[in-house]
């Protein structure tokens, strides 16, 4: 029972780290409250999610949701994480950082040729 | 009598029961193999954008003075370029009667790639001229269809990566074509012989080269073609990167921005002009 319950919080876990580093590999113009980027949804059954979609990040009743739209006016809602207390993200130029507790943070890398640790050249 | 009955209706219950356990046990079964191929495609794919993100970071490459000696067998890319791709707009734009052989030679490419008939072009084309991005298209009665032609698939190449539809006057770069867009321009035969020498010979490719070729493989061109090819080695910008990765039946693809301003040149160097 234990062991079961350790597999379900590590998948859920790659769950979130695999779904969110493929949305942020083609994500755009990010904006911070609430968390909103655009990004490539490729190919979808439903021809109004397929292409460019906006994407919220938000917390309902302890569950980290993904919403995304093509237009506001038709949304998919899609459960990240169970058990959330809450969330903060940040970003830079090079990754998005999640951070659900503080002993359970998330960098994803972000399309960008700028390197995610900066290097300083040897005098 | 009585006893006959009731054992039939017990073998007819047990029987039934076994169905149903053994039915969903199969039906299970299928769903967790195909989520596992999922996440490990996702895995593939996700190692395959690292490694792109860590190439992006190295410094200059040094190009080899001469990367493709002769004689060396030119690699065949997993996917067509995107500057080697049939643009319809013309066809969206101005109807087929305008652009005869574009419209042959985009319902030849749904014919053999997909087993479609002319008619589903026509319904493309139709429905292309209301909403810009191909994609998008709702195609009505045949969305299904058309949604596994653009996902592709291991044995199928994805829709978009053979045609697209923008408002300029490109042309289908035949040096980055992949072979199956060159064996649907010409036929099998030309096309890899075509293909061999664009990526071996160090000359431009020529009008009559190809026609040479193709008369090689008894094929006689429609002299109009040459309208729709782009015979210059030019390098091409890349603006996005196409990432896939496969598992089992599962097939996934992302398009991802470029990182850096690539451009896919040709490895051939132009002929000096003679004198």
């Amino acid at each position: 029972m234990k062991l079961k319950s350790a597999r379900e919080i590590v998948l859920s876990r790659g769950h979130l780290q695999t779904r969110l580093q493929t949305l942020f590999s083609s994500a755009q113009n990010f904006s911070t409250k609430p968390f909103k980027f655009t990004y490539d949804n490729g190919i979808d059954p439903d021809p109004k999610f397929c292409g460019q979609l906006t994407a919220t990040l938000t917390l309902e009743n302890d569950e980290l949701l993904l919403t995304t739209t093509p237009d506001s006016k038709v949304f998919r809602k899609e459960i990240l994480y169970k058990n959330a207390p809450g969330f903060t993200c940040s970003f830079d130029k090079s990754a998005v950082y999640l951070t659900l507790s503080p002993d359970l943070e998330f960098a994803f890398l972000l399309p960008t040729p700028h390197p995610f640790i900066t290097y300083t050249e040897r005098a | 009598m009585n006893i006959l009955s009731f054992i039939f209706a017990l073998l007819l219950i047990i029987s039934y029961g076994f169905f149903a356990t053994w039915n969903s046990h199969l039906t299970q079964n299928r769903i967790q193999r195909t989520y596992v191929n999922h996440q490990i495609a996702h895995r593939k794919l996700l190692n395959t954008y690292n490694s792109e993100l860590y190439g992006a970071l190295r410094s200059k490459r040094v190009e080899s003075e001469n990367p493709t000696p002769r004689g060396v067998k030119a690699t065949v890319p997993e996917l067509n370029a995107a500057c080697s791709r049939l643009n319809i707009y013309p066809l969206i734009q101005e109807g087929k009667s305008a652009h005869p052989l574009l419209y042959n030679l985009t319902a030849k490419l749904f014919k053999e790639f997909y087993d479609v008939e002319p008619e589903f072009l026509d319904l493309l084309l139709k429905d292309a001229a209301l909403e810009p991005a191909l994609e998008k298209l709702p195609i009505k009665g045949h969305r299904k269809a058309y949604y596994k032609m653009l996902k592709g698939s291991k044995t199928t190449p994805a829709l978009l990566d053979y045609i697209k539809s923008t408002p300029t006057k490109e042309k289908i770069c035949l040096h980055h074509a992949h072979p199956r867009l060159l064996s649907l321009l010409f036929n099998k035969e030309s096309a890899a012989h075509l293909f061999t020498k664009l990526h071996e010979e160090k000359t431009l490719p020529t009008q009559e080269l190809i026609e040479d070729i193709c008369k090689g493989a008894y094929l006689s061109l429609d002299p109009k073609i040459f309208d729709l090819l782009e015979l210059q080695k030019a390098p091409h910008e890349e603006l996005s990167k196409i990432l896939t990765a496969t598992e089992d039946d599962v097939y996934l693809r992302i398009s991802q921005p470029s990182l850096v301003t690539t451009t896919i040149s040709s490895n051939l160097t132009p002929p000096k002009p003679s004198k």
